[in-house]
């Protein structure tokens, strides 16, 4: 949601279907409420409001708040944006009153149109004022939310808008605090800098290690995923010569050497799913056999875990089927066998 | 070594010059001034094959003054002459335009006259893709008309696409002195590989200095070694197996990369890749080449490529040296 260009199509179009930015530009109005079913790891599904209209446009579709798990409001940075903070408030206000286990983020978009320093100027500014008002608001539970809301610093020219669309569907992903330990026993064993779980198609990631993320190094990841993807365009008619030993199934895997120390590799872990990390040369090419063993036992347990949720999935998800928030509890339980079965391997390694 | 560039105003010579030659994005170009007289800029190409660009203005004035009073200092010693045509540029002037490329034509066959000549029909992407073929072909043959016995190359450019890196591709294969001894060699690297193919692409400017591939029906091949040829477009009818512009996209898909890395202070090195169809690798040759190889067999590992470059580096540096001589 948002108001009126604020750039709310743009930023789903360059995300879910590679929208070039430069064209982002002749998006046209939306006129109507869009709902769409993404491609994504999990099943999602998007639903784009109009800025002419505000919450009440759900009602006459048959949605219920109660049926969403994350709504995201985005901000035009470079225009005045009071406007729409005030709209925010009323927003988030009366959706925490129908749904209080809604998400909410905040998106500062086209913030290219700002220079490095004012930028985060006027991020904070956005900040500050949105979680003033909501502390200043009688209800306690409006207050709470001043803990909760998320902002972030976005814009389609940069790869700012896949890391923030990003931190929003991870928050749906269920198990992600095992995803995340899992890469962090990963890393730290191994001394890598940064690693990301990338959803490929997408180019969102699930889940990252515990180390911030600096947009640098997200970037040439992103950037990395498109470069080898691309190639792999190129050649896709080849065929494998029939092997004489080998039959497994193959799993991508590519690295590229940038700088004196520094190797930005890339494993297929599922279909859908690559473990993409920017991990030190000497490492690499040293202990390339432990690492090769983390990502094998890493992919088993995906693997695992994904046929489990597949299973759980087989009955066809309601018509509405943004994961809730109960199913992500039920699966959360399952996992700590995986869990603990991969996390030992992992410290083996 | 000296190769000119001219033509009329605005038609993209310096846009091109630095797409090439100085790791610009096509995107960025947009800001480049207008090229006062002549800019004169030298390009180390394979270390020691030095390119003086002549990168001559295209207002009139200029072209005036090439044409009356400068002609000797400009045409004399040219290697390789490669005038720029405009797609866009207005039916009126065209009568004026081929005047002065038959002037330089003129020029070139007498200071000297051994100088290979090449026309670029730049911003082809302006015309639609659907009538592109029709216009080039309807302006190369404008061009032979103009151009009297003077034989020509003609290529249709633009800088959106990889179409400029196979026209600079040609143009400089035509310089690299030993091209069929490369490629020789880079054929046996790959017998002994068995490998799919192997490119050599210079360092800095990404382009293509010989390939050599063991596909079949690779549409490339026709192409390379026929001459007569000049048509950007592949015209056989025949679907070929992988795309003919495959290596001039991977010059595309490099550039950018490296581009993207040095906004990081990061620099390319190498390139692995192992995919569940084929086995890529880009390392190193030369101190100033790259080579990709490209295997199918499931039983050849990175590593086991890696190492035959390494053994090979040697063999291909000497190649390289030997032209000095």
């Amino acid at each position: 949601m948002g108001l009126r260009r604020a750039g709310k199509t743009s930023a789903r179009e360059v995300v879910f279907h590679r929208l070039p930015p430069k064209q982002a530009f002749f998006v046209d109005t939306t006129p109507g409420v869009v709902k769409e079913d993404v491609e994504f790891w999990i099943p999602l599904q998007l639903w784009e409001i109009p800025g002419s209209q505000g919450l009440e446009a759900l009602e006459p579709l048959g949605a219920h708040l109660s049926h969403f798990s994350s709504l995201i409001w985005v901000i035009d940075a470079a225009d005045d944006y009071t406007e729409s903070l005030r709209a925010l408030f009323r927003t988030v206000v009366a959706a925490h009153a129908e749904n209080p286990g809604l998400h909410i983020d905040v998106f500062a978009h086209k913030s290219d149109a700002w220079d490095e320093y004012y930028r985060q100027d006027a991020f904070r500014q956005i900040q500050d004022r949105t979680i003033g008002e909501l502390e200043d608001h009688p209800s306690a539970a409006v207050q709470e939310l001043a803990d909760r809301i998320q902002f972030h610093l976005t814009s389609v020219y940069d790869h700012s808008v896949f890391e923030a669309m990003s931190r929003v569907v991870q928050r749906l992903v269920p198990t992600l605090g095992f995803l995340e330990q899992t890469l962090n026993y990963w890393s730290q064993t191994l001394d890598i800098p940064k690693c990301f779980l990338f959803d490929v198609p997408s180019r969102l990631y699930i889940t990252t290690d515990a180390s911030p993320v600096d947009p640098p190094s997200h970037d040439v990841c992103c950037q990395y995923i498109e470069n080898i993807e691309s190639v792999s365009e190129l050649f896709h008619m080849l065929e494998r010569r029939k092997g004489t030993k080998r039959k497994v199934a193959y799993r991508s895997s590519c690295s590229s050497k940038i700088a004196g120390d520094n190797t930005v590799a890339y494993w297929q872990i599922s279909e859908r799913l690559a473990l993409v990390a920017l991990v030190q040369t000497h490492m690499f090419d040293d202990h390339r056999g432990a690492i090769e063993m983390n990502v094998k036992s890493l992919r088993d347990a995906m693997l695992k875990f994904e046929a489990l949720e597949a299973r759980k999935r087989r009955p066809p998800p309601p018509a509405n089927a943004v994961p809730a928030s109960s199913k992500s509890d039920s699966s959360s339980l399952r996992t700590p066998s995986v869990h603990a079965s991969s996390a030992g391997k992992v410290n083996g390694g | 070594m000296r190769v000119s560039l001219r033509d009329g105003v605005g038609s993209g010579k310096t846009s091109m010059r630095s797409v090439i030659f100085s790791n610009h994005l096509a995107e960025t170009t947009k800001k480049l001034g207008a090229t006062i007289e002549v800019e004169q800029s030298q390009h180390r190409f394979l270390s020691d094959l030095m390119l003086n660009l002549w990168d001559c203005g295209g207002q009139e004035a200029f072209m005036e003054n090439y044409l009356r009073h400068d002609q000797n200092q400009i045409f004399a010693n040219v290697q390789l002459l490669i005038y720029v045509f405009d797609i866009s540029s207005k039916e009126y002037d065209k009568e004026k335009d081929f005047a002065y490329y038959t002037d330089c034509l003129n020029a070139i066959k007498e200071y000297s006259p051994d100088a290979a000549i090449f026309v670029l029909i730049h911003k082809m992407d302006l015309v639609g893709s659907d009538k592109r073929k029709e216009v080039f072909l309807r302006k190369k043959q404008e061009l032979l008309d103009h151009s009297e016995d003077v034989p020509i190359r003609v290529f249709g450019t633009s800088i959106w696409n990889e179409s400029l890196y196979r026209a600079w591709s040609r143009i400089v294969h035509t310089l690299v002195p030993n091209a069929q001894d490369l490629t020789n060699h880079l054929d046996e690297f790959v017998e002994s590989c068995s490998a799919v193919e192997a490119v050599i692409f210079e360092k800095t400017t990404m382009l293509l200095i010989a390939w050599s591939t063991g596909y079949p029906d690779a549409g490339l091949v026709q192409n390379q070694h026929d001459d007569v040829d000049d048509d950007e477009e592949p015209h056989s009818n025949v679907q070929p197996v992988l795309p003919p512009d495959r290596f001039e996209k991977i010059s595309e898909i490099i550039k950018r990369w490296k581009y993207t890395l040095a906004k990081m202070n990061f620099s390319f090195q190498n390139w692995v890749q192992e995919w569940s169809n084929f086995t890529a690798v880009l390392e190193s040759l030369t101190p100033n080449t790259y080579i990709l190889v490209i295997s199918t067999d499931p039983d050849i590992l990175p590593g086991a490529l890696r190492l035959n470059i390494e053994m090979a580096k040697e063999r291909f540096i000497a190649l390289q040296a030997g032209r000095s001589r």
